[in-house]
C-alpha cells in the first residue's frame, strides 16, 4: 500500500537508477521507504536518492541513508544524495556530518556527470 | 396393621354411603317400571354405579352388587335378586373398563368423550346387564320365554338411557366452579331456560296440545350457553320427566303397546341426549379452537412486539456505536456535534457524522443520512462511513469520494438511497472543498452574524444514479466564520417546504457568540420548538479560530502516526506567530526529533505525549514531555535525534523525573 506521507518514484537510465522522495519522511513511514529503496536500487552500480522534493527530512531518514549506504558498499554499489542548495533538508544533512560519509550533490546532472 | 385398619375405616362408610344412595335411587326409579316390577324404560342407579367406578374405582364393587340384591330381592326373590344384581354391577364395570381403555375424559368437552360414552359406556356395556337381567326373570319365571326380547329390549335401553340421564350431569357438575361474583342475568337465564323445560317436557302427559315439542330448541340454549353444565342438567330433567310420562301413559305414549311405547320413549330419550351432549360438546370444541386461535394471535404479536423492540434496541446501539465518541482536536479549529433523536416513539434513523484529520493537515468531514430506518438502515450507514474515510484518507478529493462512494452503493447496498455532504478544509488557508449528493446545502456564519447558504456542489443522492459527476465547489472560510452542516431531520416539518425549513434555520443562526458550543445549544434550542423533531437530525460546526499570541497545547498517544499531524499545527501556529519558512522547517524537525524520541522510549506499550508551545517577545519556546520512565537513558550524546535538536535550536534543556521527561527547546523567530 502506498504511503500517504511520501511518494517514492523510480527511474531507470542507462547505468544508473535513481529514487525520488516526493514528500515527508520520519519515523512513521521509514519502513516503508527503507523497502522501496531497496528494492530500486536492484543491482545498478550507481543508485542515487533524490530529496529535491523532499518536504519534511529528520534522523530516521538519516539513519536509513547511513544504512543504505553501508549496504550498497557491501555490493559494490554506490550511493549518491541529491540536495539542492536551498532545499530545507539540507541542514539536517549538514549538521549531522552525513554530507562527510556519502557523496552528495545539488543535482541529478551534477551526480550523474562523473558516471 | 394399624395403617390397614385405619383406612378401612373411611372405605367401610363410603361403600355404606354408595349403597344407601344406589338402594334409595333403584327404589324411586322402580315406579317407572313398564314390565312387572323389575323393568322400568329408565334406570339411573345404573349411571350412579357408573360414575361411583369411575370416581372410587372397580373396588366398591361390594357396595353397588349388595344394594342391587337388596333392590330385587322382594319383588324377584332370591335366584332371580342374585343374578340381575350380578348383571347391575359387571355392566357398569364394564362401561368404565370401556371408557378408561378409549381414553375418555368426564368433563365431555370433546365430540369423542360424547361418542364414547353413548356407544361404548351407554350402548355396548348394558347388554351385559340386559342378559343377565332378562335370563333371571325368565328362569325365576317371572317372565314367559316369549317375553325375553321385549324385556331385554326394555331392560337394555332402559340401563343405558339411565347412564345416559344421570352419569353426564354427575360428571360434569363436579367441575363447576365458581368465577367473580355472580351475575344476576346469568342466573335469571337459567331459570327461564329451566322453567321453559320443565312445562315444556311436562306436556308429555297430555295429549292436546304437543309443546313438548319446544324441548329441542331450548336443549340447544342450554347446551349454547352453558354448554355441558347447563346440557346434562337439561336433558336429565325431559328424560326423567318422559320416563315418568311413558309410565303413567301420558301424552304420545298413551293407547299404544308396550313395544310401542317403548320404541317411542328410546327414539326421544336418545334425541334428547344426543342433541344435549352433542351440540355442548360442539360448542365447547369450537369456542376453545377460537380462544386457541386468540391465543396464538395474541403469543404472535407480543413475539412481533418483542421482536420490535429488540431490533429498536440493537439499531440504537448500532448508531451510537457508529457515531464518533469525540472530535479529534485541532487547536485551530474548532467543531462542535450535535446528534438529536426524533421525539416519542424514536424511530433510529440512518443519521450519521464524522471528522477525520488527514495527514497532509487538512480536515475531512461527512455527514449523511441513510434512508430508512432501524438496523438495516444503521448498518447501511456503517458501511457508507468506513468507505467514506477509506477514501478520503487515501487521498481523494471530495468530489471523486462522492463518486467511489456511489459505486459502492450501487455495488453493496442495492435499493439503499443516502445523501450526503463531503468538505475538506485547509486549516492554513482557510479553503473548504465541498461536493454534495442530495443532501441540503451547509450554511456559513461568518464573524458579523450573517449568514450565507452554500448551494454549489451538488450531485445526485448515493445509490439513485449509475455514476454521479464530478461536481466541487471551494468556498473561503475566514479565521472567526463558522461552517455549518445538518441532516434534514433539523429543517424538516410536515406541510412545509424545504425553503421555508431553510429560512428557519437561517433565522436561528443569525447572532453571534464567542464559544461554538453555545451557537451549536442556541441553534437546537431555537429549531426544536415544542413538539421535538419527527426525524433524528445532527448538526455539525466547524470554526476557524486565530491563534496568533496564543499559546498551543498538544496532548495525544505516543503514535508514530501523529508526528505529521503535530509538524502541520504547529506549522501553522508558527507562520501566525511570525516565524519565516526557515525557522519553522528547523522548528518542526526539532520538535518532531523530541516526539520520536518519547514514541520510541518512554512507554512500553501506550502513553502520552504532550506539546507545548509559547512565544514570548520573538523567544520560542518548545516543550515536549511525557509521563513515563525511559526504557533506555534518556537522549545522550553521539544520539543523532539530540545532535539535531541542539543544532537547531538555540538551547535544549533535558530534564527526567520520576513522573517523566521534559525535553525544553528555545530559539529566536523572525531574525530575532
Amino acid at each position: 500500500m502506498p504511503d500517504t506521507l511520501c511518494r517514492v518514484e523510480v527511474a531507470r537510465v542507462q547505468g544508473y537508477a535513481v529514487a525520488h522522495l516526493a514528500g515527508e519522511v520520519d519515523v512513521s513511514n521509514v519502513a516503508y521507504i527503507e523497502r522501496e529503496l531497496d528494492a530500486a536500487a536492484g543491482r545498478e552500480r550507481l543508485f542515487i536518492v533524490d530529496l529535491s522534493s523532499t518536504d519534511y527530512f529528520d534522523s530516521a531518514g538519516i539513519r536509513l541513508l547511513f544504512l543504505l549506504a553501508t549496504r550498497l558498499k557491501t555490493r559494490r554499489q554506490e550511493l549518491r544524495v541529491v540536495v539542492p542548495p536551498q532545499a530545507v533538508v539540507r541542514r539536517v544533512l549538514e549538521i549531522t556530518d552525513f554530507v562527510r560519509a556519502v557523496p552528495v550533490f545539488q543535482s541529478l546532472d551534477e551526480a550523474t556527470a562523473t558516471l | 396393621m394399624r395403617n390397614a385398619r385405619r383406612s378401612l375405616i373411611p372405605l367401610a362408610g363410603r361403600l355404606l354411603a354408595i349403597a344407601v344412595v344406589y338402594y334409595i335411587a333403584a327404589r324411586l326409579s322402580l315406579r317407572l317400571s313398564l314390565v312387572g316390577e323389575s323393568v322400568t324404560p329408565l334406570w339411573p342407579p345404573t349411571g350412579i354405579a357408573l360414575v361411583t367406578f369411575l370416581w372410587f374405582g372397580a373396588r366398591v364393587w361390594p357396595a353397588i352388587a349388595v344394594a342391587a340384591f337388596l333392590v330385587n330381592l322382594p319383588d324377584a326373590g332370591v335366584g332371580a335378586a342374585a343374578g340381575i344384581a350380578a348383571g347391575n354391577t359387571v355392566a357398569p364395570l364394564v362401561s368404565r373398563r370401556l371408557l378408561v381403555g378409549l381414553g375418555f375424559d368426564e368433563r365431555l368437552n370433546r365430540i369423542r368423550d360424547v361418542l364414547t360414552l353413548i356407544f361404548a359406556g351407554a350402548l355396548a356395556a348394558m347388554t351385559v346387564s340386559a342378559t343377565a337381567g332378562s335370563l333371571s326373570l325368565m328362569l325365576s319365571d317371572a317372565i314367559e320365554a316369549r317375553e325375553f326380547g321385549s324385556t331385554w329390549s326394555v331392560w337394555w335401553v332402559g340401563d343405558a338411557m339411565g347412564i345416559l340421564a344421570v352419569a353426564p350431569f354427575l360428571l360434569t357438575v363436579r367441575h363447576i366452579r365458581r368465577t367473580g361474583p355472580p351475575e344476576w342475568g346469568r342466573i335469571l337465564e337459567v331459570a327461564v331456560l329451566f322453567c321453559g323445560l320443565g312445562v315444556a317436557a311436562f306436556s308429555l302427559h297430555r295429549t292436546e296440545r304437543p309443546v313438548w315439542v319446544i324441548v329441542f330448541p331450548l336443549l340447544g340454549w342450554a347446551a349454547w350457553r352453558f354448554k355441558q353444565l347447563g346440557a346434562t342438567p337439561a336433558a336429565l330433567i325431559v328424560i326423567v320427566i318422559a320416563s315418568w310420562a311413558a309410565a303413567s301413559d301420558g301424552g304420545p305414549f298413551g293407547g299404544s303397546d308396550l313395544f310401542q311405547k317403548m320404541a317411542l320413549l328410546q327414539v326421544f330419550n336418545a334425541a334428547v341426549a344426543f342433541t344435549s351432549f352433542f351440540f355442548a360438546a360442539v360448542v365447547t370444541e369450537r369456542e376453545r379452537a377460537v380462544a386457541e386461535q386468540r391465543r396464538s394471535i395474541e403469543r404472535e404479536r407480543e413475539i412481533q412486539t418483542e421482536l420490535y423492540e429488540r431490533e429498536h434496541k440493537i439499531a440504537n446501539t448500532l448508531q451510537r456505536s457508529l457515531l464518533p465518541e469525540r472530535l479529534p482536536y485541532v487547536p485551530d479549529v474548532q467543531t462542535a456535534a450535535r446528534y438529536i433523536p426524533a421525539a416519542g416513539e424514536a424511530v433510529v434513523g440512518g443519521d450519521w457524522y464524522d471528522i477525520i484529520p488527514l495527514h497532509d493537515g487538512r480536515l475531512a468531514l461527512g455527514i449523511g443520512d441513510v434512508a430508512g430506518h432501524g438496523v438495516s438502515a444503521a448498518a447501511a450507514m456503517g458501511q457508507v462511513r468506513s468507505a467514506f474515510r477509506a477514501y478520503l484518507l487515501e487521498g481523494l478529493s471530495p468530489s471523486r469520494t462522492l463518486e467511489r462512494l456511489n459505486a459502492l452503493v450501487r455495488e453493496l447496498l442495492p435499493g439503499a438511497m443516502a445523501t450526503l455532504v463531503c468538505a475538506r478544509l485547509d486549516p492554513e488557508s482557510g479553503t473548504v472543498t465541498l461536493a454534495r449528493a442530495g443532501h441540503p446545502p451547509p450554511v456559513i456564519l461568518a464573524e458579523d452574524g450573517s449568514v450565507r447558504l452554500l448551494e454549489g456542489g451538488l450531485a445526485p443522492p448515493l445509490g439513485v444514479v449509475p455514476a454521479i459527476g464530478g461536481e466541487e465547489t471551494e468556498v473561503d472560510l475566514p479565521l472567526g466564520a463558522t461552517i455549518f452542516f445538518y441532516t434534514d431531520g433539523l429543517v424538516e416539518r410536515r406541510r412545509e417546504s424545504l425553503d421555508q425549513g431553510l429560512l428557519r434555520l437561517q433565522a436561528a443562526l443569525t447572532g453571534s457568540d464567542d464559544d461554538l458550543e453555545d451557537t451549536c445549544d442556541r441553534i437546537v434550542v431555537s429549531l426544536l420548538g415544542d413538539g421535538g423533531l419527527a426525524d433524528d437530525a445532527v448538526l455539525l460546526g466547524m470554526r476557524r479560530v486565530s491563534l496568533v499570541g496564543l499559546p498551543i497545547r498538544l496532548t495525544m498517544p505516543a503514535q508514530p502516526e501523529r508526528l505529521s499531524g503535530i509538524r502541520r499545527v504547529l506549522g501553522r501556529w508558527l507562520r501566525q506567530n511570525g516565524a519565516q519558512d526557515s525557522d519553522i522547517s528547523d522548528v518542526l524537525v526539532a520538535c518532531t526529533e523530541a516526539c520520536a524520541n518519547v514514541i520510541q522510549h518512554a512507554y512500553p506499550n501506550e502513553g502520552l505525549m504532550d506539546v507545548n508551545a509559547e512565544m514570548t517577545d520573538g523567544a520560542l519556546t518548545l516543550t515536549v514531555r511525557d509521563f513515563g520512565s525511559w526504557m533506555t537513558p534518556a537522549p545522550s550524546e553521539g544520539d543523532r535525534g539530540l545532535q539535531l535538536m541542539r543544532g537547531l535550536m538555540d538551547s535544549v534543556d533535558v530534564a527526567s523525573g520520576p513522573d517523566g521527561t521534559r525535553v525544553t527547546m528555545r530559539r529566536g523567530i523572525g531574525g530575532a
